[in-house]
């Protein structure tokens, strides 16, 4: 969900390459119809798929998951962006009011290194052992360099050798094997999930450090803590998203299911 | 003799082939450069979201390049035989007032300031492909500190090629709105869609209206 909307505001900031485009009143009418080609001819084939791939004859990732328990999902789409509004992002906009942006970009620097064990052990699980090592290296060098993980001292180095780590995950690791997406599912508080990313979330909440709090509710606390800062520099990403949608929860969907494609190809 | 032939015939290929990447890497390279040029106008430098000027200007660059009614068409699918040509152009239209509405209130100077370390050299062009008609080209943007894959679906036209899409980590835009548009038109039809793209519009209005009462 963390990287989803990052990659939805990505999106949203090229679409604005886009979506600055095409002044209609500089267009004449007939110029318009004629780039189309219309009527010469109607093919609406792709050569390639989103991640660069030939298409094939399975079609779209959004077109393979089923959406069965439909008015479920719908039902928590509604009740989480309805928290969303009015509870979690009046507090996210309290919070940043106090907090400037920096020490709230520590905080998730401080998280986001704390999550180090999720990233490695599926690293191994998938045999990217040169991804686990750097993983570790960047754990070890912003733990002890960077103050316990509240500065990313890694990022943007130069590197000798181009290494990929893409937080890796349970969901993508069973997708990494083989595994299918299943249903698409909502989840409350959580957001978009499929069947087999929920397995993943359970296998990834045993390797959070922040699940073993005691007692359960300061657990609950820091994680919710983890969240408020997430959202609170991100404020007005899901917004565009649900603006620009006919229907956001199509939209949601859409992004979420491709998100994770293109995570699980890598 | 034959050195006469052979010399013209050579800078004739010359000049045939670009000096670096092909037709597809060449267009979307001057046009990103363009557009990247006039974002960063500091003549239209402004606090409160993107000026009427400013948005002129912009759209004078990307309409060089990208290809909104192909992005339109594809989103609608193979439905769109059954729209008139005035539907077309009323969604066209409409489509493209909504992504101006969405995302264009996101250029104010702030923006523009975490644009500036962003110029033509932080783009890095990768490969491209081409099969018939269609080409895609990947590239590497380096908009923050952080960098991100992103890649161009390209159409050629009347022997140019045109923008139709753009990836940013999976994330289509022309998927999204395919399938934001393929659920909406099993229970619309095609002048109910473009009355609620327009419906959505004046929410946004709306919307951005009473953000500013704040």
């Amino acid at each position: 969900m963390k990287l989803l909307i990052r990659i939805l505001t990505i999106t949203a900031i090229l679409s604005l390459f886009a979506g600055v485009g095409l002044g209609f009143a500089a267009v004449e009418e007939g110029t318009l119809v004629a780039q189309w080609g219309l009527n010469e001819d109607d093919d609406f084939k792709e050569a390639w798929d989103a991640k660069g791939d030939p298409m094939t004859a399975e079609g779209d990732i959004v077109q393979q998951v089923s959406d069965s328990p439909e008015s479920w999902n719908r039902f928590w789409f509604n009740f989480n962006d309805g928290f969303y509004f009015h509870i979690f992002k009046p507090l996210a906009q309290g919070y940043s009011y106090i907090i400037p942006e920096r020490p709230r970009g520590w905080v998730e620097n401080f998280f986001t290194n704390l999550m180090y064990p999720v990233r490695f052990v599926n690293c191994l699980l998938q045999g990217k052992f040169e991804s686990a090592g750097l993983e570790t290296s960047k754990f070890i060098a912003n733990t002890f360099i960077g103050l316990g993980g509240l500065g990313d001292v890694t990022e943007g180095r130069k590197v000798l050798r181009e290494i990929p780590t893409d937080s890796e995950d349970f969901g993508q690791t069973l997708g990494a094997w083989g595994a299918d997406n299943g249903t698409y599912l909502v989840w409350p508080f959580i957001g978009p999930s499929t069947a087999r990313d929920s397995v993943g979330l359970v296998g990834d909440y045993f390797l959070t450090p922040a699940t073993y709090i005691n007692p359960w509710y300061a657990s609950m606390a820091v994680k919710s803590y983890e969240k408020l800062n997430y959202i609170s520099l991100r404020i007005g990403e899901y917004e565009t998203l649900k603006e620009g949608a006919l229907d956001p929860y199509v939209a949601l969907k859409s992004a979420y299911l491709r998100m994770r494609a293109k995570k699980v190809s890598k | 003799m034959k050195k006469i032939i052979a010399i013209p015939l050579l800078l004739v290929f010359l000049c045939a082939v670009p000096a670096y990447g092909g037709q597809p890497t060449q267009t979307l390279k001057v046009g990103l450069d363009e557009l990247l040029t006039v974002l960063k106008d500091p003549q239209y430098a402004t606090e409160e979201g993107v000026s009427d000027e400013h948005l002129e200007a912009l759209r004078g660059v990307v309409f060089n390049f990208f290809d909104f009614g192909e992005l339109t068409r594809r989103a609608v699918g193979k439905t769109w035989t059954t729209f008139t040509d005035d539907q077309r152009e009323r969604l066209v239209k409409v489509f493209t007032k909504l992504l101006e509405k969405t995302y264009i209130r996101k250029l104010n100077t702030q923006f523009l300031e975490e644009l500036n370390g962003f110029d033509g050299k932080s783009i890095q062009y990768l490969e491209e492909k081409v099969q018939g008609k269609l080409a895609m080209v990947n590239t590497k943007l380096k908009l923050t500190d952080k960098e991100l894959a992103v890649d161009f679906k390209l159409i050629s036209k009347q022997d140019k090629w045109w923008v139709y899409d753009i990836i940013g980590e999976g994330l289509t835009l022309l998927g999204i709105y395919k399938d934001d548009f393929r659920s909406a038109l099993l229970k619309q039809t095609p002048d109910e869609l473009i009355a609620s793209l327009e419906q959505r519009i004046k929410d946004i209005e709306a919307g951005r209206a009473d953000a500013q009462a704040q």
